[in-house]
């Protein structure tokens, strides 16, 4: 006879090591837990400096991917130089295509300072270089000449008009000759009574003088060119003066840089082309601070520099973790302002993104945050691909943007990619994005737990501690500790496995945390943890307390007690969410006379999953293999969940099929007391299934509210055992010997507790004994087979 | 003090003779603001000049055209036109310029010789303004002769030259007339360049009454700039030698003094580099009663 498993064969203790609590300050600090495989990845992939040696991280939730990368991470970046700062500054020649400048950590923020005050220098020095009087004496003699030069033609032709009794006006129109008699214009009047002679005379007079004039003025552009280059070289000579000085400050300061002062010969040429319009900008704003001269006049900004990264004030390459992946905050952006309704940019207005940021050191990004985000992806490859960074807006990208706007020339880039995802995500890549291995070929694979043992155990108790020293909770004694690992067994859904989710275990120390606190304790006990564990059961309880109280009001029928024919309790495990609960489902079997099918109504009317279908298929064939190689079987029967109306999946309770419908056919009741889970094979061999936990406490759950009667009890497979990590109140229900948990390895064995009866073995006649579980069906069953043939006999005599 | 004109009333009535040359167009600015400052009317006028208009009805008359210096047909209905689209123009800045400062305006047309046009009109004015060319007087251009008006005006004159260079001090050279401190005082507040203020010496200078004005502009909270009294001057070369020092932007200075310095207000302008010059007409009779 099988017997119960024992409390001790049942109750989950850290029974590898006895003490796995050391005093708080003691343990190991920085515990990377049981993720020898992931960690020899990452080293792997941060030293190979090759391309396309990216790293995937992937593994489940909370098991504590990013703050492993991140700690090695920056183990690896405080080794590793201070990358170069990078600024953007004007090209001269073509203005909408900045140029990028690398230089020493630190260096580009004195470069900013320095043309910020550069910038208010020459706005200064060449204020005061073109108002003062020697530029103004010079220039006027200049214009003077030039105006002599006009006024002096002008005086000749008045006097040349005057000696012939014209004269010669400036009219709204232009210059007219008119011919003039004792100072006054002669008037139409006067004019016709002249002589033909005298007005023929005039008329020749006019014309000369007209032609002289025009032929005067049409030196005077000439003239105006000459005063202008005059003028030109003038402000040359006086901005040369005026900016020379102020250069050459800046030069000093940064000799041996030689991308700066080749920046800053290239800045005094252009200077020197547009002082014209320097010196006519009006006014500046209160000179001093960068952002004053940002706002004042738009010339001055394109000497001034856009310092993108500045590493002055790190002492390691960067770590960036980029929380929200979008495609300009991943490769930058360049703004635009609104002014007087149109779109405006320049070189200040270029953003950095996370890869400049990251340039020389690491950058971690989620993977599905990257890729939900549009386009940042391929921006991402486009980037790792070409090695540089390219800043361009997404809708210019697109296509969707004919704004203006400018053309950055790319960083080169240096940076190691980590992503961090799930499985599922790198398999989706591996699989349809040919670029991806190219660019990740460092998968770093996490593990979901790790098997208890002294060590892992000794290490988990640290890693606790950390975490509770890390959130700064009160004092965990040793009996919370224990139940905590307990918890991260459980979680693991093996005794002898600890999660690697430490994200809810970190929940259970903060909430068994405020319980302490809220008993008002010293320091945080195992019950605390207990009380946490329920407490949070208990809220998500609702679904599971609804289920029992339908089950106790009798709205859905499970019998606990009793014995029935064809009737048995399944065991089956709902996840809705991060609610997982257990409950019984009532299964029962009917036969008839047949040709040997075994009916699944859930499959009939497609509520059942394959995998159910494929468990009611090889349960047929389980009995096919005992009862029907000599004969053919002759019944028809009928398998159901009762009450089922949401579908029902998996194979676990393929036994409890094979027991209802053998019991059906045998006509020996089954004891109501017990739930059974399981899957069945061919053999008959009873197989693991998942959930047990849940299903031994939702049956328990039913049974205790309706107050627990002896022999009840739940019976799971034999390789179920390892995973028995069940709450107190079942495990205490089995140490009082009021619930049972048996487990078995094969139908026969479940039949003999369920019906008391043995299975049975066949005798030397090839028959199961009579009064044996086996022998009651083989013998309804060879009753059903006559009872055919006899029906077959009469159709046939009835036909003849 | 209330700033009177030199009738002694309150100054009512700023007349300006405009035309597009740039010093005509600073002429209307400074009497804008005069005319702000002193609650007065600015009364425009632009002279059709008759010269042109008989000029172009001659038929062996042409246009040689300032740019390109093409020779083109002239006659009468295109110098009417021309005379018409100029008006239009000015009277259009006249109105901006006023409306920005809220003043009273008007605009006028007339024919005729312009400076004949101005000396009628003068009469019913309280100041002139108008502009003076820098360019040597060649041609005979619709400007008004500044000099012959500065003599003839039975009022104060406001010449305003053109000049690219605007920063000198305004400085009031004066027996101590009111009107020329109340003036000096009005420019520098709206040009916001320091005030100085040069005492003539003929008989005896009125410093009492300069001391009153002074006082006043130094109350006056919104003067930016201190102003500095220098000491007395009294004869021609003394007069100028001063001016030449003080180097004025604006100057404003009694008629008489200007007889004294035996200067056109051209050679004035000319010689101290002004951007303007105020001549403030002799009223000795009601210097005394003010």
């Amino acid at each position: 006879m099988i017997k119960p498993l024992t409390f001790s064969e049942i109750a989950w203790s850290c029974d590898v090591v006895d003490d796995p609590v050391r005093p708080q300050g003691e343990g190991p600090t920085d515990i990377i837990l049981g993720q020898d495989r992931a960690i020899q990845a990452i080293n792997f992939g941060l030293k190979m400096s090759d391309d396309g040696y990216n790293l995937f991280v992937l593994g489940r939730e909370g098991t504590g991917r990013r703050a492993t990368v991140e700690k090695i991470l920056n183990r690896e970046a405080a080794q590793r130089d201070v990358p170069p700062d990078w600024c953007y500054y004007s090209n001269f020649s073509a203005l909408r295509e900045p140029l990028a400048i690398q230089l020493e950590p630190g260096l580009g923020k004195s470069f900013e300072d320095q043309m910020s005050k550069f910038v208010y220098d020459l706005n200064d020095a060449l204020k005061t270089s073109f108002q003062s009087n020697e530029y103004r004496t010079q220039r006027q003699v200049v214009e003077e000449e030039f105006k002599e030069k006009q006024d002096q033609i002008i005086h000749e032709m008045e006097q040349a008009a005057s000696a012939i009794d014209l004269v010669l006006m400036r009219t709204p129109l232009g210059f007219t000759f008119a011919p003039v008699k004792n100072g006054e214009v002669l008037s139409p009047e006067a004019f016709q009574q002249l002589s033909p002679e005298a007005k023929n005379e005039i008329t020749e007079k006019i014309k000369r003088m007209e032609t002289e004039l025009q032929h005067a003025l049409r030196q005077v552009p000439g003239w105006a060119q000459e005063a202008r280059e005059k003028v030109q070289r003038l402000n040359r000579r006086t901005a040369t003066f005026a900016v020379d000085y102020i250069i050459g400050t800046v030069r000093e300061k940064f000799q041996g840089v030689e991308s700066i002062l080749s920046f800053l010969d290239d800045l005094q040429q252009d200077i020197l082309k547009h002082v014209e319009l320097i010196i006519s900008i009006p006014e500046m704003p209160t000179l001093g601070p960068q952002d004053a001269i940002l706002d004042g006049h738009p010339f001055f900004r394109r000497y001034l520099i856009n310092l993108i990264i500045d590493q002055g004030s790190n002492d390691s390459a960067p770590v960036v973790f980029e929380d929200e992946p979008t495609f300009e905050r991943l490769i930058g952006t360049i703004e635009h302002r609104a002014e007087m309704g149109t779109l405006q940019t320049d070189l200040h207005l270029i953003r950095p993104g996370a890869l400049h940021r990251a340039n020389g050191g690491y950058l971690m990004i989620e993977a599905r945050k990257l890729l939900t985000q549009p386009m940042a992806w391929e921006a991402l490859k486009r980037a790792l691909l070409s090695r540089e960074i390219r800043i361009e807006s997404m809708a210019r990208a697109l296509g969707m943007m004919t704004t203006i706007s400018l053309e950055p020339q790319p960083i080169p880039l240096d940076t190691k990619i980590i992503l961090i995802g799930d499985r599922m995500t790198y398999t989706l890549l591996d699989t349809y994005d040919p670029d991806f291995r190219r660019l990740f070929k460092v998968a770093v694979d996490f593990e979901d737990d790790v098997k208890v043992s002294e060590e892992t155990s000794q290490s988990y108790a640290d890693l606790l501690q950390e975490m509770i020293r890390s959130e700064k909770l009160p004092e965990f004694d040793r009996s919370a500790i224990n139940r905590v690992l307990q918890f991260a067994a459980r979680e693991a859904d093996d005794r002898q496995k600890y999660t690697l989710q430490v994200d809810s275990v970190q929940d259970l120390l903060r909430e068994s945390a405020f319980c302490m606190t809220e008993r008002k304790g010293k320091s945080v006990e195992a019950l605390d943890v207990v009380a946490a564990i329920q407490a949070k059961s208990n809220r998500l309880g609702r679904i599971p307390a609804r289920q029992r109280e339908a089950i106790n009001e009798g709205l859905i029928d499970i019998d606990t007690t009793g014995q029935i024919v064809g009737q048995i309790n399944g065991l089956s495990v709902s996840q809705i969410g991060s609610i997982v609960f257990g409950r019984p489902n009532r299964i029962t079997a009917r036969i008839g006379l047949g040709k040997g099918e075994v009916v699944d109504i859930e499959r009939e009317v497609e509520l059942g999953g394959p995998i159910h279908s494929k468990g009611v298929l090889i349960l047929s064939s389980f009995i096919r293999s005992i009862f029907g190689i000599d004969q053919p079987l002759s019944l028809r029967a009928s398998l159901v969940f009762e009450q089922s109306y949401g579908g029902v999946d998996g194979d676990s309770a393929s036994v409890a099929e094979a027991c209802a419908l053998l019991s059906a056919i045998a006509e020996v009741p089954i004891q109501q007391k017990m739930a059974i889970t399981g899957a069945i094979s061919q053999a008959g061999q009873v197989q693991a299934i998942g959930g047990v936990n849940e299903k031994i406490e939702g049956f328990f759950d039913v049974c205790n509210e309706r107050g627990l009667a002896p022999g009840q009890g739940v019976i799971i497979p034999v390789a179920n055992k390892r995973h028995l990590v069940l709450d107190e109140r079942v495990s205490d229900a089995v140490k009082e010997g009021k619930f049972n948990i048996y487990a078995v390895s094969s139908v026969e064995e479940a039949i003999q507790i369920l019906t008391g009866l043995d299975a049975g073995t066949r005798g030397t006649d090839g028959c199961f004994p009579e009064r044996t579980f086996f022998g009651k069906v083989e013998r309804r069953l060879l009753d059903f087979e006559k009872r055919r043939k006899a029906l077959a006999a009469e159709v046939h005599e009835d036909k003849s | 003090m209330t700033p009177q004109s030199s009738s002694g009333k309150p100054a009512r009535r700023i007349l300006v003779a405009l035309n597009e040359s740039h010093s005509s167009g600073n002429a209307l600015e400074a009497a804008a603001k005069l005319a702000s400052d002193l609650s007065a009317e600015l009364c425009v006028f632009f002279v059709e000049e008759e010269d042109f208009v008989r000029a172009a009805s001659l038929p062996v008359t042409s246009i040689v055209t300032y740019l390109g210096a093409e020779i083109e047909p002239l006659s009468t209905h295109s110098m009417a036109r021309s005379f018409k689209v100029r008006a239009q123009s000015l009277q259009l800045r006249v109105a901006q310029t006023a409306t920005k400062l809220q003043i009273p305006w008007n605009f006028s047309v007339c024919k005729g010789l312009v400076a004949n046009e101005i000396l009628q009109k003068v009469g019913a004015s309280d100041i002139l303004a108008m502009g003076m060319s820098t360019r040597k007087k060649l041609l005979r251009e619709s400007d008004p002769c500044a000099n012959a008006l500065a003599e003839r005006a039975p009022c104060s004159v406001l010449i305003v030259r053109q000049t690219e260079h605007s920063h000198g001090d305004v400085v009031v050279a004066s027996k101590g007339r009111s009107e020329a401190v109340s003036l000096g005082r009005m420019l520098s507040r709206s040009l916001n360049r320091p005030l100085r203020i040069l005492p003539l010496q003929d008989g005896r200078p009125d410093l009492e009454n300069i001391e009153r004005e002074l006082q006043a502009h130094m109350a006056d909270s919104t003067t930016r700039h201190g102003m500095v009294l220098n000491t007395v001057a009294d004869d021609r070369e003394a007069i100028l030698g001063r001016l030449k020092r003080l180097s004025p932007g604006f100057l404003i200075i009694d008629k008489d003094a200007v007889v004294l310095l035996n200067l056109t207000p051209e050679e004035i302008t000319n010689e101290l580099g002004l951007e303007g010059l105020v001549i403030i007409e002799n009223r000795p009779a009601e210097v005394a009663a003010a």
